[in-house]
């Protein structure tokens, strides 16, 4: 422009503008180059990568390698992948998340390899069911319209975040300094991210399964079944209204009606030894798969149904077990309550280790896995926190063996300064065999099932000593959502004769409602399991704990125990003797 | 309040820290008011370590601008409260730490939920619905004991922390220490 300008200016100052404008303009090209990465020369570079390769850079953020990545956000933070990578913010699924005002879009294999299209249900979740600032509103509500990647303009987005359209991406998405070889790996992993529906879900219905082991009491078995049974029947009841009026359209349901199922319910009774289940359990998801399990009613442990869980990539939500598998991993399939027996063994450990005079402890424990288990916890525990305190061991295997080790104790003239219970399925006979033992003893501790037992029979064995891990909300606890359910219940006619199994069911069932009215029509497994990490915080606790909520990846909503004793004269028959331990 | 051209936005207040005593990744009670009364530089965010979006950013911020922040104020002190304090636990925000190379002067900081909550009501920075998912990335600075503190929204970049930073304990140098919140700009 300036050269045309100066019309005036002589031949030789011209040619000399000429140059420098030529040496700008190359200028220009190499600082654009210094900062954005030359996108490969070959355009098959970044095609033909080890999509397994690519998984453990978006979750772990490590290269080819075997090192950390490198990469930059807001133009000068730099960071490593060994901070946080692909999956921090995009989830397992792809679907992206959104938090504190930021929305981070869907990248899942179809979605980035086809045009950006509009399609509103896909954001309504964001829009209308997230508490978020308007300038989240904003993000979200922006078409951003783009032509399909392809492998080089996808390299390219994440080397220098400018999408094909031209664009900038969002400001809080780093700029990724990759080699071709971890860019194809990388590319080669979205090209499958979330690319096919998960299995469960047909045209019309949605498979769950629920799994029920044996030997539960008949009317804990009933009060579930028809807890579960209820609100499937209510929730189809609703599917079918809506469907039954091709126009209706209160609350833009219509704009979804492609995306109602109707919920099949599939009972999965398991029989036989706990180490047969796992087979079972492959057996029934041959014949009819199921696209989640919701809540379950299991006595002895979860390890396998959550072996099963695991293997076959389906979610497990809230069941109802005291025994979850011990070694549960971040991102493992079963979302539990607590860590049940475990948590209050724990939780012991850290009451006795507050207590004065502490010089040796017996502890009893059923061989059952219910008894088993909390005691090895208790025992590692202990012998980490204890330190200097003497734990005698004893395992019995009938209520007669218990009787003898209890009389053995009172026999002796050395009581010791605690005594730990762990009755396993005997929670009421160890009550009763306790007898006169528990008044000559400072602190008798037993898990919470037997204080239930104890508020069941008219008169409760013990003396002052005697306390309970509890690792639930305490009968004073106040929970507004709890009158909701106690409401739905009494609507449905059903008899709320075991509060806390029922409510914790509610709870799970909950959390499917809410998972599947946010995934709408996109049945990913990984996305339902993400929306429900994300919603179990979100008041919807029926009151059985204090505080139920999750984050990504983690699977135990509820995380401490108090310690309680009877008090007659207390709401509900006890009360708490600490505060909330969170071991 | 809006910076021209940049991520984030800025506010001055003076917060009321509540006496509630935390654990630090090594497991060490921590009085926050004593703390917060020392007379040093702090910056201090709200993060938990399983947090997808924002929180990631915030700890990488703070750990980019350790050496810069080191050499405008050689005893600042860097705090990250866990608004998540059940499940991250000392050991857990220790991994944490170290995945983010933090200094020995970066404190991480759990505790009971009633604790943390008040410290989150205190510092203005209560979210939606009492879901942590929909907690603010937020970065407060603060020059010296009793000096009013800088609240950042957003995202700045590591130059812009840093400049923010060097406003703060500069401004507060020249006021000796009686500094007037609405004279920050």
């Amino acid at each position: 422009m300036t050269l045309y300008r100066a019309s005036w200016v002589s031949v030789h100052k011209r040619l000399r503008l000429a140059l420098f404008g030529v040496c700008l303009v190359f200028g220009a090209a190499e600082a654009a180059f210094a900062q954005e990465p030359a996108v490969a020369a070959n355009p098959d570079s970044v095609d033909g990568g080890n999509p397994e390769l690519g998984k453990r850079l978006y979750w772990r953020g490590i290269t080819e390698e075997g090192a950390p990545f490198h990469a930059t956000v807001r133009g000068d933070i730099q960071f490593s992948g060994a901070q946080f990578s692909c999956v921090n913010c995009h989830r397992p699924s792809g679907f992206g998340s959104s938090e504190g005002g930021n929305f981070v879009p869907p990248i899942t294999g179809p979605l980035l390899f086809d045009a950006r299209q509009l399609n509103r249900n896909r954001i309504f979740a964001k829009l209308f069911q997230e508490a978020q600032p308007s300038t989240f509103s904003a993000q979200v509500r922006q078409p951003r319209m783009r032509p399909a990647y392809t492998s080089e303009t996808l390299a390219k987005a994440i080397r220098t975040g400018v999408d094909p359209a031209g664009r900038r991406l969002g400001p809080i998405m780093p700029r990724y300094d990759l080699g071709d070889r971890d860019l194809a790996n990388l590319i080669a992993y979205l090209r499958t991210l979330s690319a096919r529906v998960d299995p469960g879900v047909d045209k019309d219905v949605i498979h769950f399964a629920t799994v029920i082991t044996p030997d539960i009491d008949p009317s804990r078995r009933a009060a579930f079944l028809k807890t579960v049974e209820a609100f499937f029947d209510w929730r189809n009841k609703h599917t079918e209204g809506d469907q039954s009026r091709p126009n209706f359209s209160p609350y833009y349901r219509s704009d979804f009606i492609d995306s109602y199922r109707i919920w099949k319910l599939h009972i999965w009774e398991l029989n036989g030894p706990p180490k047969t289940w796992t087979d079972q359990l492959r057996k029934r998801y041959a014949e009819q798969p199921v696209f989640a399990m919701v809540s379950g009613l299991v006595s002895g442990p979860w390890s396998p149904v959550a072996a099963f869980c695991n293997e076959s990539r389906v979610p497990c939500v809230f069941p109802n077990t005291e025994l979850p598998k011990p070694d549960t991993a971040d991102y493992d399939q079963t979302l539990y309550f607590s860590r049940g027996l475990a948590l209050e063994a724990r939780a012991l450990v850290d009451h006795l280790r507050l207590q004065p005079g502490m010089r040796r402890i017996v502890q009893l424990s059923h061989a059952a896995p219910a008894g088993a288990m909390p005691a090895r916890v208790f025992e590692r525990a202990a012998g980490r926190e204890l330190g200097g305190i003497a734990l005698e061991k004893h395992v019995f295997a009938d209520l007669a063996g218990l009787r003898g080790l209890l009389d053995a104790i009172a026999a002796s003239p050395e009581k010791p300064d605690a005594l730990i219970v762990w009755p396993g399925p005997a929670a009421a006979d160890a009550l009763s065999a306790l007898g006169t033992v528990s008044t000559s003893i400072t602190h008798v501790l037993l898990p919470s099932a037997a204080l239930e037992t104890t508020l069941g029979m008219a008169s409760a064995p013990g003396g002052e000593g005697v306390a309970f891990a509890y690792p639930y909300e305490l009968p004073t606890g106040y929970h507004p959502r709890a009158f909701r359910v106690r409401g739905w219940m009494r609507t449905r006619g059903l008899e709320i004769s075991h509060p806390r199994l029922q409510f914790q069911t509610y709870y799970a069932l909950t959390m499917l409602e809410h998972g599947l009215r946010h995934i709408i029509g996109d049945f990913y497994r990984d996305y339902f399991v993400e929306i429900i990490e994300h919603e179990a915080e979100n008041k919807l606790n029926p009151g059985t704990h204090p505080n139920l909520a999750l984050g990504p990846g983690q699977r135990f909503a509820s995380k401490g125990a108090y310690i309680v004793v009877l008090d007659g004269k207390a709401r509900g028959g006890f009360k708490a003797v600490s505060p909330w331990i969170v071991p | 309040m809006k910076e021209a051209g940049s991520g984030y936005t800025k506010v001055s207040a003076g917060y009321k820290v509540p006496g509630v005593t935390l654990r630090d990744q090594n497991n060490a009670p921590v009085d926050l008011k004593t703390l917060l009364a020392e007379d040093r530089p702090v910056l201090l965010q709200f993060i938990f370590t399983t947090c997808t979006t924002i929180c990631p950013l915030l700890s990488a911020s703070l750990s980019m601008a350790q050496p810069e922040i080191g050499k405008l104020a050689a005893n600042y002190r860097m705090v990250s409260i866990s608004i998540d304090p059940e499940h991250d636990t000392p050991a857990r925000l220790r991994e944490y730490a170290s995945r983010n190379g933090a200094m020995p002067n970066w404190l991480f900081l759990t505790g009971t939920n009633q604790d943390v909550r008040k410290v989150i009501k205190a510092f203005g920075a209560y979210y939606q619905g009492d879901n942590k998912m929909y907690h603010q990335p937020y970065t407060y600075l603060r020059a010296k004991a009793g000096a009013a503190w800088v609240r950042l929204a957003g995202f700045p970049s590591d130059a812009e922390l840093v400049k923010e930073f060097r406003k703060v304990v500069s401004l507060a140098a020249a006021h000796h220490g009686h500094l007037n919140p609405r004279r920050v700009r």
